[in-house]
Order: C-alpha cells, then structure tokens, then sequence
C-alpha cells in the first residue's frame, strides 16, 4: 500500500518519540511510532485507502484523510480493531452539526466520545468502574487519545493553531466512555434514534468535567433526581444536551420505583432551577443585550426565591441566553455506566453554544 | 526506521487563505465581525486607521448572527463578489 504522507528517518522507536515531541506533533506523552506496517495494519481493518477522506471542515480548509486518521491512532496506541470506530467519531466530529468552531473557546471545550452497541465487547471496551478511566484500558483510552492527537495535528486544535483555551481541559487527555449493553433502558445510541443492534459513536460538546452526585442514603426518585437537578442547576445553567450517567445502584432506584428514562428526562426538565440571585452572582444574568457592565447586577428583594427553570422561556432570551443558545434543544442523555458498588452518578453538562450532540453508526 | 509525518499536508486540505493584494488603490475592503463581543471595537479602529492611511479607500461593514456558526453562504457569496479583500478576526 502506497502512503501520501511524507516520512522522516530516525534511529529507532525513542528517536521518533523525541522526534515528535520536537515537532509539537504529541500530547506530551510518549508515542508509538507510525511505521508503514502499524498504518497499513489500521487502514486495512477499516478498509480504507490512504486517500479516502474521512471528513471535511470548510470553515477551516481542513480534511481528514484516512492516512492521517491511522497515523495518529498508531501514536495513540491504537490496535486496528478501533480504527472504525476512529472513523465514526471523526465523521460525527466534522458533521456541520457539532460546529467544530466551538472548540476554539476560551471555556476549553472538549468533546466526549461515547461508545456504544455490541462493538463495546468486541473491543473490550470498560463500561464500569472506573470507566472514565484511566484504568489500563487500552481501547477507551487510547481511542480518546487518538480522536485529541488526531484534532491537533490535522484540526489544528492546539495552542498556537486555532486552539484559544484559557486555562485547557484534563478530557482532552482521553474523553471516551462506553455504556453498559445490559442496561434496561434505552441505551444513548437508540436515545439518539438508532436500532439497538447497531454499534455506534456519539460525539457531545462539552465544557466543564464530570460533576458527581453521591448520595448513600436516598432511594426515591425525586429525591434522586432533586439531587441531579441542583448539580446541574449549579453548573452553566444553560440548553443543550446534558449527559447524566447513572451507576447500576443508582439507575436500579428509578426501575424499582416503576420510573422510566423518560420520566427522568421530563422531572429535570420541569426542575432544573436556580435562583435569580444565584445566577446573578454567577455573572450568568443579563449577560447578554440589555446590559453588558463590569459589575454584577443588583440583587433585588425577592430575587433568592424567585426560581428560574432551565428551559425555554422567550421571556429570558437577551437576560440568560442569546437567540442563538435559545433556539439549541435542551435534552438529556442517560447513560447505563460505571461500578457496581456505590449510589453515585455522574453529569457532564455541554459546551454552552452552538455545538450539537451527533451520532453516527459504525461501519465494520 | 522510516515514520510517517502526522499533521495535514498539501492535498489533504481544500482552499486556503485567497492571494494577498500587493495595493490599495482601487481596492474595496470588507470589514466583517462575526458578532463576538469586542471584536466590533478592534474592527471598527482597523478600518478607522486604514482608511486614515489609505484615503481614500472603499471600506463596507458586515456581521454575522452569531459567531459560532459558520459563514452563512448567502454572505460568503456576496461578500466574495462585492470585495478584494476581506479582514476578520476577534477581539478577546
């Protein structure tokens, strides 16, 4: 197989790792080094030639060729088997949807990578304890790697490209989750509207890390969901998709007490809320249009109990969201993941503008 | 051992940045903001100081809805055929 890419000659594998870090082409972490053999290997997995273009960004004149993909998840330390699933999460990536502009924030937004279908035990991928890793997991880590090595070196998307990150963001290390096959209710991919059977990758915009809910003692859903909603209330308060991640513990609460996914998306709905206060003092009120002022708006009598819910309400476009951010679906996506042990969930909250969530089935 | 170069390379891409104009004279600049906060007061001085440097030069504003989306193409069109060069950029 004829590769396009030019190619450097070093002494051995150290050399290249050194060779790397020179050129601004690693995390900062040791590589493996792409060799003709370890890029074929990915690109006859996928069936793919060199040339083929995996995805397109016209905003920034970029396009992903398949041999750049393989490249970079040989760096990663990829093996072959996750070069599809590389495939999938680059075509959700350059999907006009997602608005690979978002990333260029000062907020350091990273996606997260969220495997699912039967393509998870395949790939041994980890949906448990400590899924988020790392773990010694080498899929979901290293596929995570791959799609943040992968963004930077074809995407731009480091410092000194078109990466404007204030402070940067430890997901980007590797940001890759997959979802329990066995959960009860409808997995992300079949929330998302495909049939169960297909393996799948779903890519969501993100801002800020994971926030816990630990609760040892509550079993009532409300309760449960309370405790969800004031995390979440407490974080961005904005529209989008929220990815909430329920440990079986915690999950099997809702199913005893007869509640569905559903009813749980609908409860945060009505209840996510936060006081006008709060928001105030978040800098998160009147942002945007009628008052743009280096100091926070005055707190007025009644502003402590006077509770905001996070949906759409036209009344609050210009005062908590711009037109743009209104006309953003917010959605919950509940996913089936992590240890045995513990009544813990977990919510990752999205990046507050533009990007939408995009799910693509993987081709194997 | 031979390894390969991971970053985009000429052939991958599509376009790049349109040829540099070598004068002024004659010239129409589009000033285009793409609505993010700042960016209008940078732009506004750049054009201020082009025109004082390059009188008299045809200078035409635009924006964007909202700087998140891509250039919507209905104004990529008319910009592209009612300007010789285009200036952008934020103000963070």
């Amino acid at each position: 197989m004829d590769l396009r890419s030019s190619t450097v000659d070093v002494t051995d594998e150290y050399a290249a790792m050194e060779y790397f870090w020179d050129q601004g082409w690693t995390d900062g972490l040791p590589i493996v080094a792409p060799t003709h053999d370890r890029i074929e290997a990915c690109l006859a997995h996928a069936a793919l030639d060199p040339e083929d273009v995996i995805g397109s960004y016209e905003a920034r004149a970029s396009a992903l060729t398949a041999e750049k993909l393989a490249i970079n998840a040989v760096m990663a330390g990829c093996k072959p088997e996750y070069m599809p699933v590389l495939v999938a999460a680059f075509e959700a990536l350059t999907d006009p949807a997602f608005r690979m502009n978002h990333m260029a924030s000062l907020g350091s937004p990273w996606p997260l990578v969220i495997v699912n279908g039967p393509i998870v035990e395949r790939l041994d991928m980890n949906t448990g304890q400590y899924l988020l890793g790392p773990t010694g997991n080498r899929a979901n880590a290293t596929i995570g790697r791959a799609v943040s090595l992968t963004m930077a070196n074809c995407f731009g998307a480091k410092v000194g490209g078109v990466q404007r990150g204030t402070m940067g963001n430890p997901n980007r290390w590797s940001f890759c989750a997959a979802e329990r096959e066995d959960s009860p209710w409808p997995r992300v991919h079949e929330q998302r509207g495909l049939d169960g059977g297909v393996s799948a990758v779903t890519i969501v915009g993100t801002m800020d890390g994971i926030l816990q809910f630990v609760t040892p003692n509550f079993t009532d859903p409300t309760d449960l969901c309370e405790l969800i909603a004031q995390r979440i209330a407490y974080g961005f308060f904005t529209l989008g998709t929220f990815v909430v991640m329920m440990a079986p513990v915690f999950q099997q609460h809702f199913i005893d007490a007869g509640w569905t996914q559903d009813d749980v998306k609908t409860y945060l709905t009505e209840h996510t809320r936060r006081s006008v206060a709060s928001l105030k003092v978040d800098g998160r009120w009147e942002r945007y249009g009628t008052r743009l002022s280096p100091t926070a708006p005055p707190i007025e009598p009644g502003d402590d109990t006077n509770l905001i819910p996070m949906r759409h309400d036209p009344a609050l476009i210009d005062i908590l969201y711009t037109q743009a951010e209104y006309d953003r679906k917010l959605d919950f996506l509940i996913m089936a993941c992590g240890g045995e042990a513990g009544n813990y969930g977990a919510y990752v909250g999205p990046y507050p503008q533009g990007t939408e969530p995009v799910t693509v089935p993987v081709k194997e | 051992m031979k390894v390969y170069v991971p970053v985009s390379e000429p052939g991958d891409s599509g376009p790049r940045l349109a040829p540099r104009l070598d004068t002024f004279d004659g010239k129409r600049v589009g000033i285009l903001w793409n609505h993010r906060v700042h960016g209008d007061r940078l732009l506004t001085r750049i054009r201020e100081r082009l025109v004082e440097e390059y009188e008299p030069l045809e200078t035409s504003w635009r924006q964007k809805v909202y700087h998140g989306e891509p250039m919507p193409p209905e104004l990529l069109e008319e910009i592209a055929v009612s300007c010789d060069a285009v200036i952008t950029g934020v103000g963070d």
